[in-house]
């Protein structure tokens, strides 16, 4: 898969930025297999937006096709003014298209494209990816002391502060916080960790057992 | 591997998975995750442990016993052993004979025998309690994750139990890499290992220092059997404490310590 590469701050490099316009400029001339590659490397994080802005799993598996589709439509079209921001451009696409959603319920939706010559966004290889991930989260979470299951589910599920949960489980708060720390960091070591998908890392150092 | 150090995951990942963090560092989030592959694994991988912990049934802890109760609890225990080792002592006091003995074994000039036995007994104790065999080393198998080549080369030699070569090696890790934190835990253990407690308590104090870190639990930990090995059991309470009150992997293993650190302060 093709991935732009980012500096520390996020910004995208030289090289990407030629990348981003080889994408758009192939895709507004038509050529599918820029559509695939636009598809390929968009979809994963688009999912992971939506997912992580509406909490909604079911929600996000509607949207994260109606956004591709308008992506796509929108660089057949040359609506990209500026090629190198075409991160920027998707993120506005997935944004719009969930307020849109939760604005629904006091306008029409509006009506969406749906050219016949898409590229495949049912991406089979990524669902099995998605399987495996939530197989080994389940993994995870089995090895996973009962105590900072709680705290990871009082954290993640419940959104509630380290005070919060110590008070709650009568612990102190920096054992919370090292406790959900650790936690955190054994789960995604976890699920990235034995992925046989799993994709390139940042540098990880050896753990002591 | 790309060139992100994570810096960006580790301060946003949990808020935004949240949904606590601020419109305009999700939106700064996003940018950086949607061209930055480790970071969006790490979104996902989170993502994906939320969702399954918010189907599972919730189990709250036992409830801890409050301090009147448990303090009402522990005096009670402690007035029973005191009983019980005041009794043995009435029951099981020593004849006369091996008391006599005693002068004779001390050194010519000391008017301290009693006292110097029982500390060296105490001191012998606490070297025997110390711990100083090498932490296992699991290599990261990761696909595309190769890391600083000097931390692999040392991580060869440390798991060949080569120490001084892996001093050596992992000497060269850059400081400003990922990879110098476990660098220099394992530098400390190498040291301990080759008996040179100074050096390894400096570097396993800078493990110690730098804060909440994989090694840092390891690190407080073997500062506690590099003091037991000194017969300095106020400083292996001391890291012992700390490292209980991590809760980690070596929680076990320091309460035991710390139950068999013979009363008697410092002995040095």
């Amino acid at each position: 898969m093709s991935v732009e590469p980012s500096d520390k701050s996020g910004s995208v490099t030289q090289e990407a930025a030629h990348e981003n316009e080889r994408l758009v400029r192939d895709i507004m001339a038509g050529n599918r297999e820029a559509e695939e590659a636009f598809a390929a490397r968009f979809l994963r994080p688009v999912k992971a937006m939506l997912l992580a802005r509406s909490r909604n799993s079911d929600l996000t598996t509607d949207l994260v096709q109606d956004v591709m589709i308008e992506a796509i439509c929108a660089l057949r079209r040359g609506q990209l003014r500026e090629p190198a921001r075409l991160s920027q451009f998707v993120i506005a696409i997935a944004r719009n298209r969930l307020n849109n959603h939760y604005r629904a319920s006091v306008r029409t939706p509006e009506s969406l494209e749906f050219p016949d010559n898409l590229p495949d966004l049912s991406r089979n290889a990524d669902k099995a990816e998605e399987q495996e991930r939530e197989n080994l989260a389940m993994n995870a979470i089995a090895s996973l002391e009962p105590i900072d299951k709680t705290i990871l589910q009082m954290t993640l599920v419940d959104g509630l502060k380290p005070g919060t949960i110590a008070q709650r489980l009568g612990l102190k708060s920096d054992v919370v916080r090292q406790r959900k720390l650790r936690a955190t960091r054994r789960v995604i070591d976890f699920v990235r960790g034995q992925s046989q998908t799993a994709m390139p890392d940042h540098i990880v150092v050896g753990k002591v057992t | 591997m790309t060139d992100c150090t994570g810096t960006l995951a580790s301060r946003y990942l949990e808020q935004y998975i949240q949904g606590t963090l601020s419109e305009r560092e999700s939106q700064k989030f996003e940018e950086h995750f949607f061209g930055c592959p480790s970071c969006l694994a790490q979104v996902e991988a989170l993502q994906v442990v939320a969702l399954k912990l918010g189907g599972q049934p919730r189990k709250m802890p036992k409830t801890p016993i409050p301090w009147p109760v448990r303090g009402s609890a522990l005096a009670a225990l402690a007035a029973m052993m005191i009983i019980g080792f005041l009794g043995f002592r009435v029951l099981y006091r020593p004849a006369g004979p091996s008391v006599a003995k005693v002068p004779s074994v001390s050194a010519p000039g000391s008017g301290n025998s009693l006292k110097s036995d029982a500390a060296s007994l105490a001191s012998s104790t606490m070297s025997r309690l110390a711990d100083l065999t090498l932490p296992a080393f699991q290599p990261p198998n990761l696909r595309g994750q190769n890391g600083d080549p000097h931390f692999s080369a040392g991580m060869k030699a440390y798991n060949r139990l080569d120490c001084r070569s892996a001093v050596d090696i992992l000497s060269q890790v850059p400081a400003q890499d990922d990879d110098s934190l476990a660098a220099q835990f394992y530098i400390g253990v190498c040291q301990m290992q080759l008996k040179e407690l100074a050096a390894a308590s400096s570097s396993l104090r800078n493990v110690d220092s730098a804060g909440d870190s994989p090694q840092q639990e390891a690190a407080l930990y073997y500062l506690a059997q590099i003091a037991l090995a000194r017969n300095d059991s106020t400083t292996a309470r001391h890291y012992l404490a700390r490292t209980i009150s991590l809760r980690g992997d070596f929680l076990v293993r320091a309460r035991a310590e710390l139950a068999g650190i013979p009363a008697g302060g410092a002995l040095q």
